[in-house]
Order: C-alpha cells, then structure tokens, then sequence
C-alpha cells in the first residue's frame, strides 16, 4: 500500500511554503491528520486502490485525500472507525470515472491558521 | 473549527479473521440454509425501522443533489436482508455526522462504479426478516 502519510506531509511542506507568512500550520492538528489517513489507509484493500493523491487546497486550504479505486467497503468490524472518522472529516465525495474504475476523495478542515 | 474535527484518534479495531469466520460459519449453517432459506420469515419490526429511519436520512442528505436515484428492500428474497442503494454519475456528501449515523445504523457500506456511468452505494441491513419457529440446538 502507498504510504499515504508520506505525500500527505510533502503536500503540507508544500502548504506550508504557500500559506505561510499568513497563516500558521498547527502541528498538532498535523499530527491528528496523520492518525486520521493511517486508519483511512487500513481501510482500503491495497489491491484495489490504482493511485493515491493529496492535495491542500489553495483557496480554502482544506486537505483533499483522494483514492482512485475499484471497491470500497467498510463491514460490521470496522464501522465505528468509519463513522468516527466521517464525523472529523467535512465531505466525502465518489465520482466515476470508468468501468471498474471510481475516485473517492475525503475532504478535512484547514491544518493552518492566522498567524 | 479545527479544534472540533482535530481530535485525537483511536485507530484500533475489532479485527477478525474474516476467511476463516466465514468457513466456520458456513459449515455451521449448512445443514440448516436450505431449511432456514424456505422458511416463513416476518419482518423484524426494529430492524425496517432502522432501515426505514436511515432511508429518511439519506433522502435528506440528498434532497438538493441532482441525478441522484435512491431505492430500498426491506427483505430480499431468501437471505432475509434489507439494503438502500445510491446511484449517481457523482455524490457528494457534506452531512457527515448524518452520514455517519446512517453507516451506525446499518450493517456495512459498499461503494463500486457500474457499467452504466455510475456509482453505486449500498447499505446493508442484516435481519431485518426472521424465519419463524427457527429452532437452534442439535
């Protein structure tokens, strides 16, 4: 499986380079983040995820994970998880793109603030 | 804001070896499947409302999204579950407590893209028909 917390920190690096002076990364909401893709990550069957991609947004500065995949389920063991981390996260959005082929993006709140 | 979405998170969970559940259960219900498939089911009261409250929510959640086809069965032929499925070219879901009150509601999600251009969303809702006079034991 793609270690999705590696590229989520590049994207906040990035981020960082283009909020800042302005805004001001909270690093333990940082550290919260990364909790919350590595049970996203335990989630997914690493065979059916295609690509992985992180984005922080440039107008709202929202983090954007998005999973391109052909499969997604959460059973009866792993629900609670699921629905905690609907409940931290602002929208979640599947859109199709091919047979066989789907993009699934959880969208979360800024990680950075007014300086 | 962050402070109320940025909460420490407890990522463990109830793991089971779900090949292995799945063998033990089938050679225990073997015998009984086609008995228990035949059998006169009644509708289990609490678990359509369950289904029923969840469809309401979710009617709600998508009331203003366009192409969005929302459908129910409350008792499926011979396995006895009821199930809601979203179709959609896209959905977008930005009531997340909601949403996440209907995935506690349920037994599961699916989410897999069609032949047809769309997505599809299914929630599972196990027992919501019982057989009749089932009896356990040997």
């Amino acid at each position: 499986m793609i270690d999705i917390v590696d590229i989520v920190n590049e994207v906040i690096e990035i981020g960082n380079d283009e909020f800042s002076p302005v805004y001001k990364l909270n690093e333990k909401s940082k550290d919260i983040l990364f909790q919350y893709c590595k049970a996203i990550e335990s989630l997914f069957d690493e065979n059916d995820v295609k690509s992985f991609t992180a984005e922080a947004d440039e107008d709202d500065m929202t983090i954007k994970l998005s999973f391109e995949c052909s499969y997604f389920r959460v059973d009866n063991s792993q629900k609670l998880k699921a629905a905690k981390l609907c409940q931290r996260m602002l929208s979640l959005k599947v859109v199709w793109l091919e047979d066989e082929l789907m993009e699934i993006t959880f969208t979360f709140p800024p990680l950075w603030e007014r300086a | 804001m962050n402070e109320d979405y940025y909460e420490e998170f407890d990522n463990t969970t109830f793991e089971v070896d779900e090949d292995a559940e799945s063998d033990a259960f089938l050679e225990l219900i073997a015998p009984d499947f086609l008995k228990y498939a035949d059998a006169p089911k009644i509708l289990n009261k609490e678990r359509v409302m369950d289904l029923a409250t969840a469809e309401k929510a979710l009617r709600e959640i998508f009331k203003d999204v366009k192409n969005v086809k929302i459908t129910s069965e409350a008792n499926e032929e011979i396995s006895g579950t009821g199930s809601i499925s979203i179709t959609a070219p896209e959905a977008e879901i930005s009531r997340m407590f909601t949403f996440a009150g209907v995935l506690l509601l349920s037994d599961g999600i699916e989410i897999f893209p069609r032949t047809d251009g769309l997505v599809q969303i299914d929630f599972g809702f196990y027992d919501t028909a019982l057989p009749i006079n089932l009896k356990g034991g040997n």
